[in-house]
């Protein structure tokens, strides 16, 4: 016996899963757009600037509310009389409207947008380095109304563009700038937040290139509770059903004589680190403060995609139809093929390390602020690429000689005996069907994630659509990758059938069963290529 | 939140009554903030008051601004109510721009926490309770976005100024939808802003948000739409049922052509603004200062003033040299005016004579 599930699989029962699986991913897609609203969304405030006449006290426990007294108007030149930037401080206070934050919205970037205008004869850089003295405090919803507790403390330089449209040189016309990342929470624990911006100036020439400052908004994003809720049903369903398939998945090799094959153990590693990435331990977020829970999902989508990447690489080296030796293949064989994927993903963690690992400690830090730290992240990035750049090439380049062998193959099928040519007949089929289904995958992950950036990118395209279509993706993708290793786990589990195969379906004999080879010198090797190799030499 | 549409019942009645006998201009903060206008037992929110009053306030300073080198440079009699305006073009544009600056005024401090009853979408600002509304802000219904809550302000505007429109004839067309046009370009002028934060700070997670577009944007798409007005030909046939006074506001709107949203509309062409008028209380451009400024950073309208104002007016160009103390070599930084040296100065002002 040998061969794997997919070859032994009656047409029908083939179609008949590959319909529950696609019943499966529609559903998810479904789920996600018309179920789940928006992954995340938005709230703009507009800061109230208070007066600190004691800007030089570094009290940590000094917090300055949006019902502070009195209030600055930066429109109104009166009011800023006599006064020092030092002593203003845009006071804001996150949610709005009488609401609270719940743990449900997992996570809070926060934006700023310094609206400027012009002021006759003045002129402005058009990149602005800002010093940014900010403070954040956070209160729940038992505390008293001033209890304000010190979260986090930040001195932070930022780069700000600013643009104007000459043909309007007129006071109060005002500059397009960009926006300024300000931070990032990786875990919204508390109920409310309180941010004390400052934007001091001092003998230094911190902050002397800016403008007239007409108003600071500050605007936060955070997960939607009820799109959060989705998706850790979805985890909930996603990870016992892996962990099922697994356990069925490495019994069965285990019931054979002998050792698994490389490509058994890269299912299960797969399968391992997809399991890993469904674990829905984000409900622990709800009782407990885990702000590492960003860079722990991060790296637990770069170790699934790095054990999907090299997955791929050797199922296309292990279905090359010309091993040299008999010997099984084994990981240091694809060593160089590999260090690619390793380089690349190893890139990408420090990235992330250093980005993400210090907002740990500090959430205003960004690694794109200084020219050093651009650099580093950016040298990253692109090594990062470089290394994705060099996979695919060699990828794409292992998949057409495959497809070659297999074409040299072919001309000589008719002339070899029927039961070789089952046998090759079946690693081809085995091999274009992974083909193909990967190419699926990858051209609906693709097209999703376009028409998710378009939907985002278009105005108000979307505000009478009852499909919503970045969730559609997030959802999708997100299903579709599991149902694709939940597949290849089922399909490329060795078969258990003996040779000679019991006709599964025998009403119709359209239906074409790939039958072991007679001469198999090894009945306990599986891996049909294994057993190919050892033909070769008989040829 | 169920007792905002009393607050507007009570906001417009309360309106109407003053507005026949207070302008605008002279009094607009008196007028909304008022205290007594309003009883305290109420509990109205005098937030919204205030906003209102700072929007039309901005508006007419901004108008003022804008057409300050023009032959009719906006005078505070455009916005009194106690006179009877003809329907022209630059009636057309005040009433857009006061519209324009409540929905802006009422927009931004909504952003900024301070007014109630406004926020997000329309489903957490109707009948909903604050359970309901932390319940929805928690989980997101459908299309749930927090940009800048135009819509309220947009509502707040219809309220204040449409309703003062009561007149079934066509200047109450005209201006009504002149008040509609103003409402718009609030919305139409906001500038999308977008974030990524997916995995690593990637793209792959996008969201983005509408902000509305300073005042002065605002104004000056208006003044575009101001010198791009159209002239309407009315049937008038509505006067005859004016004075029935039975028929609704509504049957006007389904009586008339269809005109864009865009447009500025007028039924009257503008007098000469070069004479004075007595019943409109227009003084004439004679005796208006204008700018013979040449420097890189004038405006053109600046440059051709002492041409629009006077000369093609007929007046002749008076040249007139004062000393004023200026504040001079300053440095401005952020923030405020620091380190201003003051230095007298030998200014040439224009005249028309």
């Amino acid at each position: 016996m040998a061969g794997t599930i997919l070859e032994n699989l009656s047409g029908r029962k083939l179609s008949i899963l590959v319909t529950i699986l696609l019943v499966c991913q529609v559903a998810c897609f479904l789920i996600g757009g018309l179920i789940a609203p928006p992954p995340a969304s938005q709230l703009g405030i507009l800061s109230t600037v208070c007066l600190d006449e004691n800007p030089g006290l570094t009290d940590p426990n000094r917090w300055f509310t949006p019902k502070c007294r009195p209030i600055i108007d930066l429109h109104d030149p009166a009011s800023t009389k006599g006064l020092n930037a030092s002593n203003f401080v845009f006071a804001i206070k996150m949610p709005l409207y009488e609401r609270d934050f719940s743990r449900w919205q997992q996570n809070l970037v926060g934006v700023l947008q310094i609206d400027m205008v012009y002021r006759s004869g003045e002129v402005l850089d058009n990149v602005i380095e800002l010093t940014l003295d900010s403070r954040l405090a956070y209160r729940n919803k038992g505390d008293p109304e001033d209890k304000w507790t010190y979260y986090a403390n930040a001195q932070e330089k930022r780069i700000m563009e600013c643009t104007f449209d000459h043909q309007h040189k007129v006071d109060g016309y005002p500059y397009n700038c960009s926006t300024i990342p300000l931070f990032e929470l990786g875990s919204l624990h508390h109920d409310y937040y309180l941010l004390n911006l400052r934007l001091p100036v001092d003998d230094t020439g911190k902050n002397e290139h800016l403008g007239y400052i007409f108003d600071i908004y500050f605007h936060i994003i955070h997960m939607n509770g009820g799109f959060t809720k989705v998706w850790l049903s979805l985890k909930t369903v996603f990870f016992p059903a892996v962990i099922g398939i697994m356990f069925w998945f490495w019994r069965r090799v285990h019931m054979l004589q002998r050792t698994p094959a490389l490509l058994e153990y890269m299912l299960i590693t797969v399968g391992g680190t997809l399991a890993f990435l469904d674990l829905p331990i984000e409900f622990l977020t709800l009782y407990f403060d885990m702000p590492y829970m960003l860079l722990f999902s991060d790296i637990r989508q770069g170790v699934f995609y790095a054990a999907l990447l090299s997955f791929w690489l050797i199922f296309a080296g292990e279905h090359m139809l010309i091993q040299e030796s008999p010997e099984k293949n084994t990981l240091k064989v694809y060593w160089p093929h590999l260090s690619g994927i390793l380089v690349g993903c190893m890139s990408l963690l420090i990235f992330d390390l250093c980005e993400r690992g210090v907002q740990l400690y500090n959430p205003f830090f960004s690694i794109w602020v200084t020219p050093v730290g651009t650099n580093l992240a950016l040298s990253f990035i692109i090594l990062a690429g470089i290394s994705a750049g060099i996979y695919f090439i060699f990828l794409c380049y292992m998949i057409w000689k495959v497809f070659k062998n297999i074409s040299v193959k072919r001309s000589v099928l008719p002339s070899m005996s029927t039961a070789r040519r089952l046998h090759y007949e079946g690693i081809i089929y085995r091999f274009n069907f992974l083909m193909l289904a990967t190419i699926i995958c990858a051209a609906v992950t693709i097209i999703s994630f376009i028409l998710s950036q378009i939907a985002e990118g278009q105005n108000k395209w979307d505000e009478n659509m009852e499909l919503e279509v970045s969730s559609a993706f997030f959802t999708g993708v997100y299903g579709m990758w599991n149902v694709y290793i939940c597949a290849m786990l089922m399909l490329y589990a060795p078969s258990h059938k003996q040779w000679p195969a019991d006709p599964i379906c025998g009403d119709s004999g359209e239906e074409v069963e790939f039958s072991r080879l007679p001469t198999d010198p090894s009945p306990n090797e599986i891996s049909s290529l294994t057993s190919f190799a050892s033909k070769v030499t008989i040829d | 939140m169920s007792n905002i549409s009393f607050v507007f019942t009570v906001l417009w009645t309360s309106i109407i009554s003053c507005s026949v006998s207070l302008t605008w201009s002279s009094s607009i903060n008196s007028m909304f903030t008022a205290r007594t206008l309003i009883p305290r037992t109420t509990g109205v929110d005098t937030d919204i008051i205030e906003s209102i009053a700072a929007g039309g306030q901005m508006a007419m300073n901004t108008c003022k601004n804008v057409f300050k080198w023009d032959k009719w440079n906006c005078p505070e009699s455009t916005f009194s109510k106690g006179l009877k305006h003809p329907a022209n073009r630059e009636q057309a544009f005040a009433h857009a721009i006061i519209s324009a600056g409540i929905v802006h005024s009422i927009t931004k401090n909504c952003s900024r926490g301070q007014l109630k009853g406004c926020g997000c979408s329309p489903y957490l600002r109707g009948p909903a309770s604050l359970k309901q509304q932390q319940h929805l802000f928690e989980n997101d219904i459908k299309s749930y976005s927090c940009s800048d809550d135009v819509e309220f302000g947009q509502l707040m505007a219809k309220i204040v100024l449409d309703e003062v429109e009561r007149g079934n004839d066509n200047q109450a067309y005209v201006n009504l939808h002149n008040n509609f046009v103003g409402r718009q370009i609030v919305q139409s002028t906001m500038i999308k802003k977008c974030k990524c934060h997916g995995v690593s700070g990637s793209c792959s997670l996008q969201t983005c948000w509408m902000q509305v577009a300073p005042f002065t944007k605002i104004a000056n798409m208006l003044q575009q739409r101001y010198k791009r007005a159209i002239k309407i030909d009315l049937e008038n046939t509505s006067n005859k049922i004016l004075h029935g006074n039975s028929s609704p506001a509504s049957t006007i709107v389904e009586r008339h052509p269809y005109i864009s949203p865009k447009r500025l509309v007028f039924l009257e062409y503008s007098p000469d603004y070069c004479m004075a008028n007595s019943t409109t209380g227009w003084t004439g451009t004679k005796g208006r200062m204008c700018s013979r400024s040449r420097l890189e950073k004038t405006s053109l309208a600046e440059k051709r003033s002492c041409k629009t104002i006077c000369r093609s007016c007929g007046h002749r160009v008076r040249k007139h040299k004062k000393q004023i103390e200026v504040m001079c070599k300053c440095s401005f930084k952020w923030c405020c005016e620091v380190q201003c040296d003051t230095c007298t100065k030998t200014v040439e002002e224009y005249f028309c004579e």
